[in-house]
């Protein structure tokens, strides 16, 4: 455990950027500007599934201010997915421009010219003749024998099913006296970011590649263009730096827009942006799989859950493999309660549909809609309060039963499936518990045996969720200058979330200083050390331990220069207030830049390379979320009055921007339950194409959301401090879902919530 | 993709009636009034025009005024001028409500009384630049196709969005016309086409001519008047249905109603079986209920569009029953 006396830590220091934000100084990728700069745009394939016949470009590269067109033959021969997009090249490689259509909106051809609307018009001036192939787009039609392949090799990822089992679920279902059944399905919906993905590249005279994007992983960026333009063995060539960014939500994954940039600008000798228009961010971007759930609960005499059985099926479109995402679906049903018997069987399957990719969440959202409507379904059946259903049945403090797990040398996983092992801490019963207090939470277990006709209904509903913290290796580096500034040197991304301000405040803590105090230079690989990239709810917990490792070390040596300086044990020196302090130490203190300057070193640096986790424990969030609606019985309109989103992020660094995080993912939650869904075509082509269409929560759709932090400091994380960033939108629309149910008595089991989803329910039920 | 970039185009702003309408005759010229339907067709690849007239200088298209309990308004009165009209604020509460639930502060402060009454529909396949639809010189109705109804060849589905058409119908609202050949008035019932046999046109307005104003005549005497609209959010959205009621009642029984019903088909409608069918009944909320059983009948929404129906009654009985209660109490 961490010294009780935190001072920057817990405190809700001014967000470190937010200055620069408000007034408009801050920099986003589309605001560099180069000298020559050179505007791109894409070619999308208007069929679904086809091979192109031939291209001509000829007439696009005659029209005046056209500086190139580029097409497949052009391209590196080198794939886009693998090195960033998490699961490997199953169904072979992906090149940045394609000559077989996978999907609708599929990138065929680039151009580069003096402005936008030039490059934009050249498009139409592309000849394509394309020999469409049968298409597939239903993940279940997709698993047929006989189904058009979609990447050259059957459709089902990884060639079968992922199985994950704990105990027996055959014996577990027989020992039930009562086996409850759900059928559940989720839409396809898209981050939205504000800022669409953005990219400008430039070679200089030494073949060097500087690239701007809007990036969520830096190095991931670096190694895959320095692997497509012959960098590979020195890819300190490649530059990827990130400007500030307008939202990831794990989704600015994607390398194929440098790799499109890289090569016009390579073609044209003049630096090159790309960026997507709101459209292309929505259709062509990375969205969230759709799922399809057949989840089997049974249970014991006793009201105990004897065993879960879960059928997951995601389409993931022809690209990203979604293994990642179709692993984390599970943790929800297998491991959110006290269960022996378990068993997930999940089918990640490639459609020509939408591409779906990482986002924030990956698959819990799902898997959690799944799990606590039935659960709530079932507590309404036994005719108990929903919330004692859960407190009687959530995952215990010591871990899922099991054999006791005998420790290696290897972290233990953040979402593992076999029973036996404890959490580091678990406040899941306290979010429960605490969440229901401030909420006002009512006993209830109300059957509707009689459905009402008119007006509108209120009702009350929770859901509860366990969510990894991500353990990535990371790592931070201090300069002390002899100026005394404190400069923090960290390969992670601040995508908008606040990563920067809680990082500075988790590095300046050991030297006494306020977050403000520290210089931060992020996101760059020509100067920062490596990172994983953000993603996963890793930044507080892996980047923040890194953080807080180096600035120690730092410390350490800035007393060991004192020590030199001033000729004193170094045991009686220690820092307070951003000064050198102890026993001998003449006046107020030693100042670190005068330590530093009396030294004559230069810098003092700190440095710190971490594997975070722990040997011996599981390190996951917990959350309860309770909603209160209004259902209008007569035009299906759903409501919502107020959210309380109860947390365990273990320590919270900065309350602030905690707030912040969790009114944001509850506010994306929201329009994933109530009416956000990417829409396609029978044909394939997409339908929403831009926000009239694509509809996100609006202000009046935000109701009061009130974040609530009830963990403990965990014993293995950085002061204690364990993942937020993507807990809050997992159990919110089970939430939403179950108030529905509360409030007009008809369980809705696909998302979203729309009226007339609603209204079609009230009608089925009456 | 196509769409994105806006072709090069002229721009005229005439002073002057005569020179907006001779311009209006070029087949490639589109009027503008607040844009604010236009330019977005423009970039969904919806329209493409050529020659964009702006009507922000002609002096007979602006004014709300009142003429001997008429109202009469200029076709490029902004819905924020509207709003802001003592006129409509006072003696048209039907208008001012529709106008008042219509869209956002920003929208309202550009778009116009006419432009909300010519826009074209809001279809998700019209809009879109990857969608040669019906209403672009296509044979399919994409919309038709996505619920699995006969495509080819079938007319648009596509519902008016307009707001003020609904309730300008159960005013019994003119429209005033003008062309190079001179003037017409027509009512507006006749000027929003169901499915006519051009399926570019939504609204009975030829090449070159040009709408100057709608006149709205006398209410009934002692009547009550209600404007209701659902759509998808809590927040703004074109209606999934809206309707626009007004009663006058004779004792406690209806003398007159008036129920105009968008949403369900492709131009609003007057419910006129179930208008008659109150009249000299009590208005309750039995009544009011068979009549929105009544006033639904006779729509024909496409299959996605069915949810709609229960909507439009629950709207239709609500409206009836508010402006019921809003009908003056006889001194």
């Amino acid at each position: 455990m961490q010294a009780t006396e935190l001072r920057t830590v817990g405190a809700s220091a001014e967000r470190i950027d937010g200055r620069e934000k408000l007034t408009g100084a801050a920099q986003y990728t589309v605001d560099i500007r180069l000298p020559g700069l050179l505007h791109a745009a894409i070619l999308r394939a208007p069929l679904a599934h086809a091979r192109i016949v031939s291209i001509d470009v000829g007439r696009a590269t005659a029209l005046p201010g056209v500086a190139a067109v580029l097409t497949v033959d052009e391209m590196p021969r080198s794939s886009v997915e693998g090195g960033d997009e998490a699961g490997g090249e199953a169904g072979g490689p992906v090149y940045a421009l394609t000559d077989v259509v996978r999907r609708v909106g599929d990138e065929v051809a680039a151009v580069a010219a003096v402005d936008i609307d030039t490059a934009r018009r050249a498009l139409a001036l592309i000849d394509v003749a394309y020999e469409p192939l049968p298409a597939v787009f239903d993940p279940e039609q997709a698993l047929l024998p006989d189904a058009p392949q979609v990447r050259g090799v059957p459709n089902l990822v990884g060639g079968r099913p992922l199985l994950l089992e704990r105990g027996d679920v055959r014996r577990g279902l027989a020992e039930a006296v009562a086996v409850y059944r759900g059928h559940y399905e989720t839409q396809v919906t898209s981050g939205s970011p504000l800022e669409p993905r953005a990219v400008v590249a430039a070679w200089d005279e030494d073949g060097g590649l500087t690239v701007w994007k809007a990036s969520r992983f830096t190095f991931g960026d670096r190694r895959a263009l320095a692997k497509a333009f012959g960098l590979e063995l020195e890819p300190e060539r490649v530059r990827v730096v990130v400007p500030h960014v307008g939202a990831s939500y794990g989704n600015k994954d994607e390398s194929r827009i440098a790799f499109i940039a890289a090569a016009l600008a390579k073609q044209t000798g003049r630096p090159v942006r790309l960026a997507y228009t709101r459209g292309e961010e929505l259709a062509d971007g990375r969205l969230r799989h759709p799922a399809r759930i057949d989840l089997a609960i049974g249970l014991r005499a006793d009201g105990t859950i004897a065993a879960i059985e879960d059928r997951t099926v995601l389409n993931t479109g022809p690209y990203v493999p979604g293994t990642a995402v179709l692993r984390r679906s599970a943790h929800g049903p297998t491991y959110l309660y006290d269960c022996a018997n378990v068993r997930f069987e999940g089918y990640c399957v490639f459609t020509n549909g939408f591409v779906a990719g990482s986002y924030r969440g990956l698959g819990a959202p799902q898997g959690h809609f799944a799990l606590e409507s039935l659960i709530d379904e079932i507590a309404v059946a036994r005719g108990e309060d929903p919330l004692a259903f859960r407190l009687r049945n959530v995952v215990k403090p010591e871990g899922q039963p099991g054999e006791r797990y005998q420790p290696t040398e290897t972290p233990v996983p953040s979402q593992p499936i076999a029973g036996g092992i404890p959490f580091s801490s678990n406040g899941l019963r306290a979010c429960l518990q605490e969440g229901a207090a401030r909420f006002g939470w009512q006993q209830r277990a109300r059957p509707h045996d009689r459905l009402p006709e008119r007006g509108k209904y209120r009702g009350q509903g929770l859901a509860c969720c366990i969510y990894q913290t991500g353990q990535q290796p990371s790592s931070a580096q201090i300069e002390v200058g002899e100026d005394g500034r404190v400069v923090l040197l960290m390969g992670t991304v601040d995508v908008g979330q606040g990563g920067r301000t809680v990082l500075a405040q988790m590095a300046a803590e050991p030297f006494g200083l306020p977050a403000g105090a520290l210089d931060c230079r992020f996101a760059d690989t020509a100067s920062t050390p490596f990172s994983s990239g953000t993603w996963g709810s890793s930044t507080t917990f892996s980047s923040g331990q890194a953080a807080k490792e180096a600035a120690e070390d730092a410390v350490q040596k800035l007393l060991e220069c004192a020590s030199d300086v001033l000729d004193l044990p170094g045991a009686s020196l220690r820092v307070e207030d951003g000064r050198i302090v102890g026993e001998g130490v003449p006046g107020d203190g030693l100042s670190f830049g005068e330590a530093v300057r009396r030294v004559g070193r230069g810098t003092v640096q700190g440095y710190a390379r971490v594997r975070p986790g722990s040997l011996t424990h599981i390190i996951n969030s917990f959350a309860a979320h309770f909603v209160e609606v209004e259902v209008d019985v007569e035009t299906g309109l759903v409501r919502i009055l107020r959210i309380v989103a109860a947390h365990d992020c273990g320590r919270v660094v900065n309350p602030a921007t905690a707030a912040g995080q969790v009114r944001g993912g509850v506010t994306q939650a929201i329009g994933y339950a109530l009416f956000e869904e990417m829409l396609q075509h029978p044909d394939g082509r997409p339908i929403t194409d831009s926000f009239l269409k694509f509809r996100v929560p609006h202000l009046r759709e935000t109701p009061p959301i009130e974040p609530l932090f009830c963990g403990d400091p965990d014993p293995f994380a950085p002061y204690g401090a364990k993942a937020l960033g993507e807990p809050p939108l997992v159990p919110t629309a089970a939430a939403i879902a179950n108030a529905v149910y509360d409030a007009v008595g008809v369980r809705i089991r696909s998302l979203p919530l729309t009226p007339a989803r609603v209204l079609a329910a009230l009608a089925a039920a009456r | 993709m196509a769409g994105e970039t806006i072709a090069e185009l002229e721009y005229a702003a005439p002073a002057s009636l005569a020179q907006a309408l001779e311009l209006a005759a070029r087949p490639d010229a589109a009027l503008l009034a607040g844009g604010t339907d236009l330019l977005g067709q423009i970039k969904d690849g919806a329209a493409s025009p050529r020659l964009l007239i702006s009507l922000a200088n002609l002096p007979e298209l602006h004014g709300v005024a009142d003429e001997a309990g008429s109202l009469r308004l200029g076709a490029a009165v902004t819905l924020h001028e509207l709003l802001r009209s003592d006129i409509v604020r006072s003696d048209w509460p039907l208008l001012y409500q529709a106008a008042a639930m219509l869209a956002t502060p920003q929208l309202r402060s550009a778009a116009t009384v006419g432009g909300n009454l010519c826009q074209r529909p809001r279809c998700w396949y019209f809009r879109n630049p990857r969608f040669d639809c019906f209403k672009k010189g296509g044979a399919i109705c994409f919309a038709r196709e996505a619920g699995g109804e006969t495509a080819a060849g079938a007319p648009c589905v596509a519902p008016s969005p307009s707001d003020l058409a609904v309730a300008l119908l159960a005013h019994d609202a003119r429209v005033q016309i003008a062309a190079t050949s001179g003037r017409r008035m027509a009512p507006l019932q006749r000027f929003v086409l169901p499915n006519g046999d051009d399926p570019l046109r939504e609204v009975d307005l030829a090449s070159g001519e040009l709408l100057i104003a709608i006149e709205l005549p006398p209410s009934p005497v002692a009547c009550g008047t209600a404007y209701v609209k659902e759509w998808d959010y809590d927040s703004w959205g074109f209606a999934s249905a809206n309707v626009a009621a007004v009663v006058s009642l004779n004792g406690s029984t209806v003398r007159e109603a008036r129920i105009a019903v968008g949403g369900l088909s492709v131009a609003p409608y007057r419910a006129r079986e179930a208008e008659s069918w109150l009249v000299g009944q009590a208005l309750d909320e039995t009544t009011a209920a068979a009549a929105a059983d009544r006033a639904i009948a006779p729509a024909e929404p496409p299959v996605i569009h069915r949810y709609r129906l229960p909507i439009a009654r629950a709207c239709i009985a609500r409206a009836l029953l508010i402006a019921r209660d809003a009908v003056p109490t006889a001194p």
